[in-house]
């Protein structure tokens, strides 16, 4: 169990690579969702190796903390409805319904 | 048994989190990129999860990992189909071989 502990460890820091050089900000949030899963799971098994079982308490409310902070990242990076209208990608063109 | 069992489990656990993190120098895309860690990742966490469904000693454990299995299951592709809209609402355009076949199929 704590090799692969060790494992997640080095494949934090391989997501994290992609994470500093990803030419968009989709990158850096693919590798943000990456890193809070993986150190949530590292959080469980902690818990089994150390035999304190309250770390999957804290492991949960680290998973649900990030989904959250996603959210809001997200939320803040795109204001105003999430309605698909893209002038220039092929196939979500047009058919906007004028709401007054 | 039970040990190996876990293993076996945590074995396949972290050959698909490798997956997913190789997935992110081998695609071309952000979407394509999302995609991949996103199912490494269900992967992952599904198999380390029943490694441990196995070690653990007690049944209030067992009813907690499940829970956090579901609520994971429910929460990495709503994050994953988020991160996306926001994206393609964003501009970010995916290589010319996407093809988005949406309004087509009205």
């Amino acid at each position: 169990m704590l090799w692969l502990i060790a494992g997640l460890m080095c494949l934090i820091l391989v997501v994290l690579i992609r994470g500093i050089i990803g030419p968009t900000v989709l990158d850096r949030l693919i590798a943000i969702n990456g890193i809070t899963t993986m150190v949530s799971v590292i959080i469980l098994l902690l818990a089994f190796a150390r035999g304190e079982y309250g770390f999957v308490d804290i492991a949960f409310v680290f998973m649900l903390c990030g989904f959250v902070g996603n959210l809001w990242i997200l939320r803040v990076m795109t204001p105003g409805d999430w309605k698909l209208d893209l002038p220039g990608i092929k196939g979500f063109e047009g058919d906007r319904e004028e709401v007054d | 048994m039970l040990k190996v069992l876990a293993s076996i489990c945590f074995i396949g656990s972290f050959i698909s989190f490798g997956l997913g993190a190789l997935s992110l120098f081998r695609f071309p895309d952000s979407y394509t990129r999302i995609h991949g860690l996103g199912i490494g990742e269900t992967m992952g966490v599904a198999l380390a999860g029943l490694g441990l469904l196995i070690l653990s000693p007690d049944w209030i454990i067992r009813l907690k990992l499940i829970f956090i299995l579901f609520l994971f299951w429910m929460i990495n592709p709503t994050m994953t189909h988020l991160i996306m809209k926001a994206g393609l609402l964003h501009g970010v355009k995916p290589v010319d071989d996407t093809r988005l076949r949406l309004r087509e199929e009205r």
